[in-house]
């Protein structure tokens, strides 16, 4: 079941990337970028259902795709800044290379283990990925800015990053009350995936502070399109499994 | 009353000002952005030089572990370093803003709106502080493995005896994890302390549920078997109790507490701009 | 920006120092890097001068008086000279007197390290019947009537172990610790929440050594093992790789070696690919059947849980154990399938030996003649029993 879904959400996904390249098929793309939001949120749904009361493993990246593909509908459909129909486009394409790294690398072998049976352990993935969402549309809005040199970018990529930036914080601070409930430490080192919050934390940090306080303008729009590069390396490649090439199709039907 | 030279009180200031500045605090955290980042492989590769950290205290920990595994540890240290000068760096620059907003004669309508992003950079440095304590100053009674129903241990000081016994297990049994079948998800274990004046006092344990007495929390780190129907692998019903007196806790916690606030107030002052620009556009769209 | 831009510089000189300065400490650090050929065995041990030495999770760190020892469930014990005092704040069943000269022991691997330190004598209960040992001197231990069967890990009988005086048990099941705490006899914990790297594994020997006063017998076991791990090396470099998995399916569970075991990290230094490479946890870790089926189809060869005294004669056999296994490649004519002889688990003292047939297996091309003394390569079908073992 969860394969079908997978599978679906990653095409329609797919195929709204292409339909958004010509600006003529741009509402048929949209309407279909609706839809694998649909069904990538039936994903998470089936994969939580199994897991419940715990919280499902590896869930970070995979999640990530309806979520930045809902925000990117609400940033991209409004207005008329130039790029817009571009940053759609990215968006549709990012959610779809993410539903391709969970086909080609997935990472959803392991059980859910008893300590996850916590609200904090499910409001800190939950937030996980509304924050990586988030600060993907920022870094979409910062490589739209140095494309288009349109200087209504720099809010919208302010705005991303605040968004962004408070989901994270509360994904880590949720995290630090199941650790210091579960373990009595605010931090746990049984992971090494910890300081990939902690980077990535310090990295937006630092972009929110050059954003609020306008300062450094090149340097900041930079930084804020090589955020796309830094969620992408930090914090999606450590949740990828194997290669597992072809897709397994046996056992879907 | 000695007065203090030009010179010094220059130079003082310098440092205040340079220690403060903004562009310090960015580059701090790139950096601690890409140290952090560098640590991900060391610490995977390594786990087993980082999970004693929370035992045997930050203290203990970089002068053995971290000190003889520097090949893989040197990034904490720079971490450590990073925070450090973070930390001074976030108390100067909030300290000059939030003086700036309620200094003598400076308040104006709408202060405490602005106050909401140095709520947060207080909050970082309490939180901060707080992590630094308890990671130096908590203390961590022996790992105790415990029998339900069986003999008493004995605490240290005041705290008297602790004894387990099982009360309402919640078992799993649900189809959805065939292998999760019959295991249990919270298995009921009831702490009943007594007090070397026999009073006792009995508390609930759980993953993710520690029981507090007397200023120490007992936290449920494993308990064997975790199936109520085939005893496993491990021959004996036993609880495993990590028992911690961290006075740093509160700290932290009040930190993440304080952090929250300043994001409601950030977000209520975002919302009041909203609405004031709005205000203002409204006669102009209709004109 | 001015600011900035020397701040980037400054600390990210000083980042670089730290990663030159760390590769020169590395050398004299206390954990083994299995690529560094230089490291010398003598700088790797605990006599007390350095202070501290930790063995994967396992660690000794010296104090005034004492040595607080970090066992493998993270209980802080002391180790303290016979007749000398017991430091403070320690419970008596958290000090071990050294050396220690009685041990009730739970697992094979523990017996196999007390032989390499020479003190296969100290051994005076175990949990598992003479019949199952296959090693001469815990034959002859029984023999002699020194060391006494308490019965099975599951259902150990205490006073038994209580009548035999140790002066610690040492056991992989943490669940013991209570009601020995009762019977005053302190519990040395030997296993891990987290698998046993390969380093762990040459090196657990270290971290036993200082409670029987043996470091050098310590030395020479690490320096042997290591040699043979550069001789697999060697003979492997360059060899087309293989790939492996270990583990097994049971009832509703699938469990397999994580790639952080020591197995793992072997197969993978024997010039080979480990299926389950990307797995990281406790050794005989839970995955999904589908993840296992899958790893199984891309392999050569397969490493079963079980043993041949457990069953598994043949592929078929194991097949009609488990008939979900019927996808795995090592399964079929062509594949290659391994089960452990009951000797494996009890020859952890040989290890150089296990390592050396674990990549002989792997590369059969690089060992000609060589003859399986711990495994067993299953046949297609069951065939007559000749070797004796059950």
């Amino acid at each position: 079941m969860e394969k079908i879904l997978l599978y679906s959400w990653t095409v329609i996904f797919g195929l709204a990337f292409f339909l958004a390249l010509p600006s003529k098929t741009g509402p048929a793309s949209t309407n279909l970028a609706k839809l694998g939001a649909l069904v990538a949120l039936g994903y998470i749904f089936v994969r939580y259902y199994r897991a419940w009361p715990m919280t499902p493993m590896f869930m970070g990246s995979v999640a990530v795709a309806p979520f930045l593909v809902i925000f990117g509908l609400i940033t991209f459909s409004k207005g008329s800044l130039p790029g817009r129909n571009l940053g759609r486009g990215l968006v549709f394409f990012l959610a779809f290379f993410l539903g391709i790294l969970a086909t080609v690398w997935p990472k959803d072998f392991y059980l859910p283990f008893l300590k996850t049976a916590s609200i904090f352990s499910q409001a800190h993935l939950a937030f996980n990925f509304l924050g990586k969402a988030a600060f993907l549309i920022s870094g979409i809005w910062g490589l739209l800015a140095l494309l288009t040199k349109n200087p209504k970018a720099d809010s919208q990529i302010r705005l991303w990053l605040a968004v962004g930036f408070v989901f994270w914080t509360m994904s880590m601070l949720t995290g630090e009350v199941w650790s210091y409930l579960g373990w009595g430490l605010p931090v746990v080192w049984d992971e090494a995936v910890i300081v990939c919050f902690m980077a990535t934390w310090f990295f937006y940090t630092a972009l929110l502070h050059l954003f609020l306080t306008g300062r450094h303008p090149a340097i900041r729009q930079i930084l804020a399109a090589s955020g796309l590069i830094w969620i992408v390396v930090i914090n999606i490649l450590p949740d990828l499994g194997p290669t597992r090439w072809p897709p397994e199709l046996s056992g879907l039907w | 009353m000695a007065t203090v030279p030009g010179g010094i009180l220059k130079l003082l200031k310098k440092i205040w000002t340079v220690s403060g500045h903004l562009d310090l605090a960015v580059a701090i955290c790139l950096l601690l952005a890409v140290d952090a980042a560098l640590a991900y492989p060391l610490i995977q590769k390594h786990l087993t030089t980082f999970i004693p950290l929370g035992e045997v205290g930050l203290i203990t920990w970089v002068t053995t572990y971290g000190r003889y595994n520097l090949g893989h540890t040197f990034w904490f240290y720079g971490l450590m370093l990073g925070l450090i000068l973070l930390g001074i760096n976030t108390f100067v620059c909030t300290t000059n803003r939030v003086w700036a907003i309620l200094g003598p004669k400076r308040r104006r309508k709408g202060w405490l709106y602005k106050l909401g992003p140095h709520i947060m950079h207080y909050a970082v440095l309490v939180m901060v502080s707080g992590y630094l304590g308890s990671y130096t100053l908590a203390q961590a009674l022996p790992g105790r493995a415990l029998i339900p129903d069986g003999p008493p241990l004995k605490l240290p000081g005041e705290l008297g005896f602790l004894s387990v016994s099982v009360e309402n297990p919640v078992v799993y049994q649900g189809q959805r994890l065939p292998f999760f079948d019959n295991w249990f998800l919270d298995p009921g274990f009831q702490l009943t302390f007594t007090g070397p004046d026999g009073r006792t006092v009995k508390k609930h344990v759980a993953y993710n549920k520690p029981a507090r007495y007397r200023g120490y929390n007992f936290y449920l780190s494993d308990f064997y078997p975790k199936n109520s129907v085939s005893q496993g692998m491990a021959g004996y019903k036993t609880v495993k109790l990590s028992i911690r007196r961290d006075p740093a806790a509160i700290v932290y916690m009040v930190g993440i507490l304080l952090f929250a606030c300043g994001i409601i107030v950030y977000l209520a002052d975002l919302y009041r701009k909203s609405r004031l620009t709005s205000a203002k556009e409204k006669p102009h769209e209709i004109s | 920006m001015k600011y900035l831009s020397l701040l980037l510089i400054l600390l990210l000189s000083w980042l670089s120092l730290g990663c030159s300065s760390s590769e020169t400490q590395s050398a004299a650090a206390t954990r083994l890097e299995l690529t560094d050929e230089n490291v010398d065995p003598q700088n790797t041990a605990y006599d007390g001068s350095a202070g501290f030495l930790n063995v994967g999770e396992y660690s000794l760190i010296k104090k005034t008086g004492y040595t607080e020892v970090h066992d493998g469930a993270g209980r802080t014990m002391a180790l303290v000279p016979r007749g000398q005092p017991h430091p403070p704040g320690f419970e008596p069943t958290m000090v071990i007197e050294t050396p220690v000269q009685r041990v009730a022991v739970y697992s094979s691997f523990d017996v196999a390290m007390l032989n390499v330190l020479g003190q296969a004598d100290t051994i005076v209960a175990l949990t598992s019947p003479p019949e199952a040992w296959h090693i001469d001197y815990i034959k002859e231990g029984y023999d002699s009537g020194r060391i006494v069967f308490v019965g099975d890990s599951g259902a150990v009988d205490y006073e038994l172990i209580k009548a035999q005086h140790p002066d610690m048990v040492m056991t992989w099941d943490p669940s013991i610790v209570p009601m020995m705490d009762t019977l005053g006899i302190p519990v040395l914990v030997t296993s891990t929440p987290v698998a046993t790297c390969l380093s762990t594994q040459i090196r657990f020997v270290e971290f036993l050594a200082p409670f029987f006063g043996e470091e050098e017998k310590a030395h020479a076991f690490y320096g042997r093992v290591r040699k043979s791990l550069a001789d697999i090396r060697a003979k492997t470099a360059g060899l087309p790789k293989p790939k492996a998995m270990w583990g097994d399916i049971y009832e509703k569970r699938v469990l397999v070696e994580p790639g952080n075991a020591w197995v793992a990290e072997l197969i993978g230094l024997a010039q080979s690919d480990y299926l389950f490479d990307d797995v990281y946890g406790t050794s005989c870790i839970e995955v999904s059947i589908e993840r296992f089926l899958y790893s199984g189809r891309d392999a050569d060869l397969y490493f079963t849980y079980r043993s041949v005294g457990q069953g598994v004669y043949s592929k078929e056999a194991l097949l009609r154990i488990n008939p979900l296994l019927e996808g795995l490649k090592p399964l079929s004519a062509e594949g290659r399938a391994l089960a452990p002889r009951p000797v494996y688990s009890q020859s952890a003292d040989r290890l150089d030996e296990l390592l050396t047939e674990i990549a002989a297996i792997l590369h059969p091309e690089a060992y000609p003649g060589y003859e399986l003394k711990y495994f067993v390569e299953l046949p297609v079908k069951d065939v007559p029993r000749t070797d004796g073992e059950s």
